[in-house]
């Protein structure tokens, strides 16, 4: 047995020094010589989100401390996500961010990054303020229209505002210190946020994947402060 | 009504049939327990998924072989006076089409997967706080199913004739598939982390057509068989079963009072039925009470000559009429 065991390790040592995987487009190669990492974005607060004119957010932070670690700068595309799929599938991107969970479609037609984070939407209320009475609205962040369906499926009543705080809301469990509000035990749903990358270039995923997993949850989610 | 037969075994193939159950509950637990780990790894991989179904269309021979197996050696009753042996030659039909689709839909993935460029990637998975290749553990859970696969295949193989048992033996081809498969699908992964993205439906195309080959040829046997085709081996069924033919010589040679006998047999699950037509020499010197006692002799002479003749109807009949097999 230790004869096939120093076999796998040396088999494991001889790949992992001659680019294994590798990508069947060249892309992390292209990146790296070129210096240029083109990014697709697509607004999904608070995961993508535009400030000043630059795209700002959870993933976009993300992704420029992985573009520095590629030593690459970063060309940023606004789009549909749609658009920006197509795009990657053509390699016209190399990676494509917008808050996507690991269960969308899209999965299918790209490759998509392990889940770099997972989070649940929860309903959360002002601190001393008892459960929500019946028939009360519930606030969300006015841009995140998805958890106005997430609220009346739980058969209430939302209720976009600007910035939650007020009253109970729906926001993401690492957001309830920032806004000042405590968990009433209530989930709406679980989210795990995935990248996505063109389909065939194994080494790059590799890469982002080991990147994304070297941050701890905190350093991911470090508050950003808009809705 | 006279029941056929009696048991359906004798002692080394009741020992074999016996060995056979406890190899097929093994796989049936083997294949589910396969089929989990795969969905755990399984990722977004094309590959993975085709696995994991591969694996459940995999359960259904060994399924097939413990119920119909099992029926089909029931003693004969009033309401089945020819026993249920037949129940062999349903779940051949069934696993031989469980065969046949599986290769049908590994070409067709396949073929999709070609003509719609669709490229397999296969980035990190993260263990106990360790980023890898996903590629590794998907190689391991390929092993884990393809390499018992290989052995429980082969012993099944060597069973099969023992009793001759049809759903076994399709049930090793079966098993033969899966880690023909699981080989492609490893070679798909290594392909994928060599930047050869249709490495994968290639090589599953190019095993897709040996498991069609194979299934075809089973499906073809076992509905032939389902319309009384004359024996053939288990195994090899490229050859006809020489059993009917050995028989009738036997008879000739050990029996005095036989002149020629013809033998007719088809196949019911593990056992022959058949027509024995015996030309006494000098039937014009048998009284009505030898003939009984000769035919019995007959008749035992022919059972024991191989435990698959389960019952013989022994016929004796003029000479001439042999050259032309009496239609009843």
């Amino acid at each position: 047995m230790t004869g096939a065991r120093l076999a796998a390790v040396l088999l494991s040592l001889w790949l992992g020094s001659c680019d294994f995987p590798r990508d069947a487009d060249g892309t992390l190669d292209r990146i790296q010589s070129e210096r240029v990492l083109r990014v697709g974005i697509s607004e999904r607060p608070p995961w993508v989100l535009m400030r000043n004119g630059a795209p700002a957010g959870i993933e976009p932070r993300l992704v420029r401390a992985f573009a520095d670690s590629l030593n690459a700068r970063i060309a940023w595309t606004r789009g549909a996500e749609g658009s920006l799929i197509a795009a990657l599938r053509e390699r016209a991107l190399d990676l494509v961010i917008g808050g996507f969970d690991a269960s969308s479609h899209w999965a299918s037609d790209v490759a998509a990054t392990q889940p770099y984070v997972e989070t649940s939407v929860i309903l959360a209320a002002p601190e001393g303020r008892s459960a929500e009475r019946d028939g009360a609205a519930i606030q969300y962040p006015s841009q995140r229209i998805a958890f106005a369906a997430l609220i009346a499926q739980n058969d209430q009543r939302p209720e976009p505002v600007a910035r939650p705080g007020a009253a109970t809301a729906a926001i993401y469990d690492f957001e309830a210190e920032p806004f000042d509000l405590v968990p009433t035990g209530t989930d709406l749903t679980r989210e795990r946020l995935v990248m996505f990358v063109a389909p065939g270039e194994s080494r790059f995923l590799f890469a982002l994947d080991r990147f994304l997993a070297s941050r701890t949850r905190a350093e991911i989610l470090r508050a950003e402060g808009t809705p | 009504m006279i029941p056929v037969g009696t048991r359906e075994f004798p002692e080394e193939q009741e020992r074999a049939y016996r060995k056979a159950r406890r190899l097929e509950w093994i796989t049936v637990a083997y294949i589910a327990s396969a089929a989990v780990f795969l969905y755990l790894v399984k990722g977004s991989s094309q590959a993975m998924r085709t696995s994991w179904l591969e694996d459940m269309v995999s359960l259904v021979p060994p399924i097939a072989f413990l119920v119909c197996s099992r029926l089909a050696v029931r003693a004969p009753s009033d309401k089945y006076p020819y026993g249920t042996h037949a129940a062999v030659s349903i779940g051949y039909l069934t696993s031989s089409l469980a065969l046949l689709v599986m290769g049908l839909f590994l070409l067709t993935e396949a073929s999709i997967k070609l003509y719609m460029a669709e490229r397999t990637t296969i980035g990190g998975f993260t263990l106990f706080g360790e980023t890898i290749w996903a590629g590794w553990p998907m190689l391991v859970a390929l092993a884990y199913t393809g390499i018992p696969s290989f052995f429980l295949g082969r012993m099944k193989l060597k069973l099969a004739p023992v009793f001759h048992d049809k759903i076994l033996y399709a049930d090793a081809e079966m098993n033969r598939a899966d880690w023909m498969a699981e080989s492609a699908a490893a070679i798909g992964v290594i392909g994928t982390g060599f930047g050869l993205w249709w490495m994968d439906a290639v090589a599953a195309g190019l095993v897709s057509l040996d498991i069609i080959r194979d299934g075809w040829r089973n499906v073809s046997a076992a509905v032939t068989d389902l319309v009384d085709e004359t024996p053939k081996k288990t195994v090899d069924r490229s050859e006809l079963e020489p059993l009917p033919g050995e028989l009738a010589r036997h008879l000739e040679r050990t029996l005095d009072w036989v002149e020629r006998a013809e033998v007719r047999m088809r196949e019911e699950g593990h056992v022959f039925f058949g027509e024995v037509f015996i030309v006494p020499r000098s039937p014009a010197s048998l009284s009505g009470e030898e003939l009984v006692k000769s035919i019995s002799e007959v008749r035992k002479s022919a059972k024991e000559f191989n435990w698959r003749i389960h019952d013989l109807t022994i016929m004796p009949v003029e000479r001439d009429v042999l050259d032309q097999p009496p239609s009843l």
